[in-house]
């Protein structure tokens, strides 16, 4: 035997392993998320009537970080100051932002320094000034020097006077209930630390003085597809997790956090791109390790809303920050991999994110790479290659449908005949391009984090939505 | 040119991705075949709503005497309006709604919906139930109260109420004492519709015998009773108790200045939060003896003990801005002046 046709052999098993273990994991995610959605949507019966909402629900307090929003950031703060919930204050924090964005908000709200005791629990840069607005009371905003969203995000944990924060992109639009959705779980269960619920596309839609008016799907086919992506991610990538008590991400974009939990893990860390998603692997890590109860939960109802790049540049700059950013996440954290009461988190999420995300980008790649070489040495034949790649696409195809599926028997958010066309046409084109264009760029984030380059605040050009202003 | 076991490969390759696609394609219509079952859902429904909504706008106005028979198809739609109106309104309206119920077969479909192996269908049979004070569902309700299903348990559990509040209390109190699962705004709110005169002497009497582990929690309830009826028990157990869980948990709500000597040496108990409610319970029950105990708290090592001390020490009856600005300018204490700064500023806000 020689070592040409050991190593043929060897790859030939690993990558059919790999294969197999990739999408039979998304498979059993999906079935987990079919069962989970269907107990929630039965369970969520009670929610519908008037007396389900008691007024007790713990106060919350929104984190806004902002850097150069000042285009933006005065009608964001306006829609959340309109959310249904019965107590809850907003601080926005101006990053050091080289824009209008501070004296917008001062001119826009009437803010005026604040003398605020404020206790810094969590290291970060100089908080320079607090002020709180005159005509909102539970408004206050908060200029430092800049230090990144991570920073900004740990003065807001300083200054939260609410046992629970939850941290908002500044260009997220919310409906006007998400925050009663997703402190369902904490008032459910005193173990809860942290809970996150399903992101969806914005473009396409139509926005009315800060709140979505009208859904509908974008013409946009860059958007279109990221539409079917984003369904995937969410209604089985993160739903199926939840259950199993093993969810590792929380969209940066909303995602409600007990404070004094993530004060005593550290607060966001400053030197991650990914510092949402470092957070959550690490309150696995240090709560387990502690044996400190950690239930890190997802709510599926769709309550954030957000824009998604339209141009393939701005596309790629996020891809990469992402991979980026959960292979610092899983790096940073390695001690939750296999750690004694870690869990299904440790046991199930952590390997399965560490082999097929993290390297996942790297395997797929070599695999098609060494597919097309085996075809030009004449190693396999045409129709052996096209076989493998039809099979690899038809997997994609049905991992996409199920998510369509999925969708069908839960929010049908779309709901005109032609969406489905739409949405089924752009699933096809999703695997016939694009998710091995979107693989190249994980690739580079991969390299990017192997090189370690800086990071920095996730800039990204925006179209904008439809917006009516009343 | 290639080997079996490479065609085998390739044959398997192609065979598997030809049943991939004809899954994919199963569940594409599957998806239409939701959608359209979907739609044709949706205008039943509306049919459904056009039928039963004049008849409840009706019943709301004035006592029905007669109403169509529910089918199987228009009992969903007519229980969750019928179960949505029930919580919306007060008074002699629910027992109109009620009658048109039962003219219309309502109490025989909730029945039925009790037994459902389905949750929604449970969920909404077990609270059409309550509203209808059917006695003849107690022994079930009583059984889907012990559930591990934490949704149904105290669905079940506020039905009961409904039906008979005084005889569901001894299911009651021992289910408040155990189901750490059920959550407490929830268990509030049906506390509050049981009403104080009701609850509050048996939570009480739990609350008293209740382990440390599990007393903070009843405490707590007790915020919903007739607080002229347990303060004696707060009393007897801000005095006697050593959790500090239990003696926090006595602060936040006791209601009478009658223990005001035994909340004014908690301000020097050794654990935080205790310190922190003491602080509270002296804004809401004390005197202006109190100010000097106030003013010392403000440079306590804990932020929110010297936040809450000094909202209660601006709040304190006859605290003027002028003399909160002489206490402040009294202070050594870099952290007393700060806070009391934080707190003039909130309050002239």
């Amino acid at each position: 035997m020689t070592a040409q046709s050991i190593f043929a052999g060897f790859s030939e098993w690993f990558f059919l392993i790999y294969f197999i273990g990739l999408n039979g994991g998304y498979l059993v995610l999906n079935l987990l998320s079919l069962l989970t959605i269907s107990r929630y949507l039965q369970g969520s019966e009670l929610e519908k009537l008037p007396q389900a909402q008691s007024g007790l629900e713990p106060p919350v307090s929104l984190l806004v970080p902002a850097y150069n929003e000042s285009a933006g950031i005065s009608q964001s703060i306006h829609s959340l100051l309109q959310l249904d919930y019965p107590e809850f204050e907003i601080i926005a924090i101006n990053d050091g932002s080289k824009d209008e964005t501070l004296q917008t908000l001062i001119r826009d709200f009437g803010l005026v320094p604040f003398p605020e005791a404020y206790r810094e629990r969590l290291k970060t840069k100089r908080v320079q000034t607090i002020y709180h607005s005159r005509e909102y009371p539970n408004l206050r905003v908060i200029d430092k020097e800049n230090g990144g969203k991570a920073d900004a995000l740990n003065v807001g944990i300083n200054a939260a006077r609410y046992p629970i924060f939850c941290s908002v992109d500044a260009d997220s639009i919310l409906q006007r209930d998400s925050l009663r959705r997703v402190v369902r779980p904490f008032s459910d269960n005193v173990d809860t630390v942290a809970c996150g619920g399903t992101v969806r596309i914005a473009n396409g839609c139509e926005v009315r003085d800060g709140f979505l008016s009208r859904i509908a799907l974008p013409n946009h086919p860059l958007a279109l597809i990221q539409i079917v992506e984003y369904l995937r991610a969410f209604l089985f990538g993160r739903m199926g997790w939840s259950p199993l008590n093993a969810l590792l991400i929380i969209s940066g974009a909303f995602g409600l956090f007990r404070k004094e939990a993530v004060i005593e893990a550290g607060g966001y860390r400053t030197d991650t791109v990914g510092e949402d998603m470092e957070l959550v692997v690490r309150l696995h890590r240090t709560r387990r390790a502690a044996g400190k109860p950690c239930i890190i939960s997802f709510v599926p109802d769709p309550i954030c809303w957000t824009e998604a790049p339209q141009d393939l540049r701005t596309l790629k700059n996020q891809r990469v920050r992402w991979q980026r950013g959960l292979c610092e996440s899983l790096s940073l954290n390695m001690d939750l991999l296999f750690a004694r009461n870690s869990g299904a988190a440790g046991w199930l999420a952590f390997p399965f994110m560490l082999v097929f995300e993290w390297i996942g980008p790297a395997v797929e790649a070599i695999g098609y790479g060494l597919i097309l070489v085996a075809y030009l040495f004449d190693f396999i034949s045409g129709s052996a290659m096209l076989a493998f790649l039809l099979l690899a696409i038809s997997l994609g195809l049905l991992l996409s449908v199920s998510a369509l599926l999925l969708e069908e028997l839960s929010f049908h958010m779309y709901s005109r005949p032609s969406d489905l066309l739409r949405l089924v046409a752009a699933l096809i084109v999703e695997n016939l391009g694009y998710r091995q264009l979107n693989t190249a760029w994980r690739l580079m984030g991969l390299w990017r984090w192997i090189l370690r380059s800086k990071g920095h605040w996730g800039e990204m050009k925006r179209k904008g939505l439809s917006g009516k202003q009343a | 040119m290639y080997d079996a076991s490479y065609n085998k490969a390739v044959t398997l390759a192609i065979g598997s991705a030809t049943v991939l696609f004809v899954v994919t394609l199963l569940l594409v219509l599957a998806i239409v075949y939701l959608r359209i079952s979907l739609g044709l859902r949706q205008q039943h429904t509306k049919i459904h709503i056009m039928r039963w909504q004049p008849r409840l706008a009706m019943a709301i106005l004035s006592l029905p005497k007669e109403a169509p028979k529910l089918t199987r198809d228009d009992s969903i739609t007519f229980l969750a309006l019928w179960n949505h109106a029930q919580e919306s309104f007060r008074g002699d309206v629910k027992e109109q709604l009620n009658e048109l119920a039962r003219l219309a077969g309502a109490d025989r479909v909730a029945l039925a919906f009790l037994k459902s192996r389905r949750t929604r269908k449970r969920l909404m049979g077990i609270t059409a139930l309550g509203h209808l004070r059917e006695h003849s569902a107690w022994d079930e309700l009583v059984d889907v109260a012990h559930s591990d299903n934490a949704a149904l348990s105290l669905s079940a559990m506020r039905a009961l109420l409904h039906i008979n509040a005084l005889a569901a209390l001894p299911v009651l109190i021992p289910l408040l004492q155990s189901r750490d699962d059920w959550p407490a705004p929830r268990v509030a709110n049906i506390l509050h519709e049981a009403g104080p005169e009701i609850v509050s002497t048996p939570l009480a009497g739990a609350a008293l015998r209740a382990p440390p582990d599990e007393a903070p929690r009843l405490i707590r309830y007790l915020e919903n009773a007739y607080l002229a009826q347990v303060s004696g028990t707060l009393g007897h157990l801000l005095r006697n108790a050593e959790d500090d869980r239990v003696i926090s948990a006595c602060l936040q709500v006791l209601p009478d200045p009658l223990y005001l000597d035994d909340v004014r040496e908690f301000t020097k108990h050794s654990r935080w939060h205790v310190r922190l409610h003491a602080a509270r319970a002296l804004g809401r029950l004390g005197t202006h003896d109190d100010i000097p105990r106030l003013t010392e708290l403000l440079g306590d090592e804990q932020w929110w003990v010297r936040y809450r001390s000094a909202q209660a020490l601006a709040g304190m009856p006859g605290m003027t801005r002028e003399r909160l600005e002489q206490i402040r300018e009294e202070q050594t204490d870099a952290f007393a002046r700060d806070i009391l700064t934080h707190v003039m500023a909130e309050r002239s806000a």
